[in-house]
C-alpha cells in the first residue's frame, strides 16, 4: 500500500510538472512570436502586452513624430519596468528630448534650452545606473554641447539665450541710477 | 554752508564714537566666553583617483583614511549626495576597511559635465566635520583631466552623427522560459521513469504476494488440466477469502475480495465442475482452470498491487 501511494503521489507531482511545461511552453511561443513581430515590424509588436510590447508602442509613437504620446508612453514604462530595459528606457527618453530640441536647434534657444535639460536628466539617470553606457554618454555630451553648462554659470544665474541682452546698459527697463 | 560743515562734524564724531566703543565689545564677548572653541582641521591620507583620463561618466572613487596620528575619526553623518559644483557628483558614500582592518570613507564621484576641450577639472576639497568637537576633517581639491568624446562639428560619417541612434525596441528574453521549459520536461521525464520503475516493483511484488498471481506463476510448472492445477486454484481461492470455499461459499469470498464480482458467473460455473471434476472423476468441459486463474490475478493485481 506505500508503494502504491507513493505511486500516486508521483502520479500527482508528474501532472503537475507537465502542466507547468505546457505553460512554460505557451509562454515561451508568445515570446517567440513577440520577437518575431518586433524583428518584421515595431508596430505590429506594439499590439501585444508586455512591458516590451509598450516599449515598442513608444517607439512606434516617437516614429509617427507624436512627441507628447511617446514620452508618456516611456514615463509610464520608466515607473515599472528594471534592468535593461528600464536603460533603454530612459536612454530611448533621452534621445526623443534631445531630437525635439535639436530641431529647433541653437537659433530657438528658448524652445531647445528646456528639452535639452530634460535629455540630459535622463541621460544622466541612466548614466547613474550603468556608467559604462556610451551611447548615453555620446548624447549627454551632444545635450550639453547644445546648452553648455559652463563654471560661472552653474554657480551664478541660469543661462542666458543667444542673442540676448547681455549688457545691462542696453537693456530695457534698466536705469544706472540716474533720476 | 555753514549748514553742511555742521552736518559733516556731526556725521565725524558719530564715526568716532562708533570706532571707540568697538573693541570693549569685543572684550565683554571674550570675557564671557562666548567665542567658539579653536578648531584643529586634520588632514589625513587621502588615496586619490587616476588623476587623467576621464570623459564624461565616468565614476572616480576617492578614499580619506578615518584615521590620523593613531586618532579614530568618526563621522556624524555622511557627506550628501549631491552635484558638487560645475563638474561632478557624489553618488555614494560609505565606510570601507581594507585588509588592514584601517577604516577608509569612500566617495565616489560620477563626471556629469564636460569641458569643451581637454582640461584639468577639480575634485572637490572636502570639510567634514567629526563627533570630536572642534575637529574637522580637510582635504584638498584634486586636479583631474576630463575630455569631450565627441568633436565639436559633427562630422556626420559613420557612427559619429549627430546623436547615437535609439535603442532598438528589445526583445523578450526567451533563454529564462526555455531553460524552465527544460527543467520541467527533464523533471517529468525523470517522475515518469521513476514512477514505471515503481509500478514495475509493485508488479514484482504482487507476483510474489498475492494469491492468484502466485498459482498463475506455479500452474505453468504443471500439466494443464491436470488435478494439481484444480487444486492451485482452490488453495488461491482459500488464501484470498481467508477460509476454505465451497460453491456455497461464493458470496462470503466475494465480500472479502469484491474485485473478483466480475468472475462471479465463472467462479460459480468452476465450482460445479470442480464437483464433477473430483468427486465424479469426470472430466469437465468450458472450464479452464489455468485461464481462470490467469484472469483472477490480473483482477487482483489491478485492485491489490
Amino acid at each position: 500500500m506505500k508503494l502504491r501511494s507513493l505511486g500516486s503521489l508521483l502520479a500527482s507531482v508528474i501532472v503537475i510538472c507537465l502542466l507547468y511545461a505546457a505553460w512554460e511552453a505557451y509562454r515561451l511561443s508568445q515570446a517567440r512570436d513577440f520577437n518575431r513581430l518586433v524583428d518584421s515590424a515595431v508596430d505590429a509588436a506594439a499590439t501585444q502586452s508586455s512591458p516590451e510590447a509598450e516599449f515598442a508602442r513608444a517607439m512606434s509613437l516617437a516614429a509617427r513624430n507624436d512627441y507628447e504620446g511617446a514620452v508618456r508612453a516611456y514615463k509610464d514604462l520608466s515607473r515599472h519596468s528594471s534592468g535593461a530595459l528600464l536603460q533603454s528606457v530612459l536612454y530611448n527618453l533621452g534621445n526623443l528630448h534631445l531630437r525635439e530640441a535639436l530641431q529647433y536647434g541653437p537659433e530657438s534657444i528658448g524652445k531647445s534650452l528646456p528639452l535639452a535639460e530634460l535629455s540630459k536628466g535622463s541621460y544622466r539617470e541612466l548614466l547613474r545606473i550603468n556608467p559604462e553606457h556610451w551611447d548615453a554618454k555620446y548624447n549627454l555630451e551632444r545635450a550639453l554641447r547644445l546648452a553648455p553648462e559652463r563654471e560661472e554659470v552653474a554657480s551664478e544665474a541660469p543661462p542666458l539665450p543667444q542673442n540676448s541682452e547681455r549688457a545691462v546698459t542696453t537693456m530695457k527697463a534698466f536705469t544706472l541710477g540716474l533720476p | 554752508m555753514h549748514h553742511s560743515y555742521w552736518r559733516l562734524r556731526l556725521l565725524s564724531a558719530c564715526a568716532a564714537l562708533a570706532i571707540l566703543c568697538c573693541p570693549p565689545c569685543h572684550a565683554q564677548a571674550a570675557a564671557d566666553g562666548s567665542v567658539p572653541a579653536q578648531i584643529v582641521q586634520i588632514t589625513p591620507d587621502v588615496v586619490s583617483p587616476r588623476p587623467f583620463g576621464y570623459v564624461l561618466g565616468d565614476v572616480v572613487t576617492q578614499h580619506i583614511a578615518l584615521e590620523h596620528e593613531g586618532e579614530s575619526l568618526d563621522l556624524p553623518e555622511m557627506p550628501a549626495l549631491e552635484r558638487t559644483g560645475n563638474w561632478f557628483e557624489r553618488r555614494d558614500a560609505r565606510i570601507e576597511h581594507d585588509a588592514a582592518g584601517q577604516r577608509w570613507l569612500a566617495l565616489d564621484y560620477q563626471v556629469i559635465n564636460v569641458p569643451e576641450e581637454l582640461r584639468a577639472i577639480e575634485l572637490p576639497a572636502l570639510d567634514l566635520a567629526t563627533t570630536r568637537e572642534g575637529r574637522r576633517i580637510v582635504t584638498q581639491a584634486q586636479p583631474l583631466t576630463v575630455a569631450p568624446i565627441t568633436p565639436t562639428v559633427v562630422l556626420a560619417r559613420a557612427g559619429l552623427e549627430e546623436m547615437r541612434p535609439d535603442a532598438p525596441a528589445p526583445h523578450i528574453a526567451t533563454a529564462p522560459l526555455e531553460r524552465r521549459l527544460h527543467g520541467a520536461l527533464y523533471l517529468a521525464g525523470t517522475l515518469i521513469a521513476l514512477w514505471l520503475a515503481l509500478a514495475a516493483l509493485r508488479q514484482w511484488q504482487a507476483r510474489r504476494r498475492l494469491p492468484f498471481s502466485r498459482a498463475a506463476i506455479e500452474m505453468r510448472r504443471l500439466e494443464r488440466g491436470s488435478l494439481p492445477v484444480w487444486r492451485r486454484l482452490h488453495r488461491a481461492l482459500d488464501e484470498t477469502a481467508g477460509q476454505v470455499v465451497r460453491g456455497h461459499d461464493l458470496a462470503s469470498l466475494l465480500l472479502h475480495a469484491p474485485w473478483l464480482k466480475p468472475m462471479e458467473g465463472e467462479l460459480k460455473q468452476f465450482f460445479d465442475a470442480s464437483q464433477t471434476r473430483f468427486f465424479a472423476d469426470r472430466p469437465t468441459e468450458g472450464v479452464e482452470p489455468v485461464t481462470l486463474c490467469s484472469r483472477a490475478a490480473r483482477l487482483e493485481r489491478r485492485a491489490l498491487a
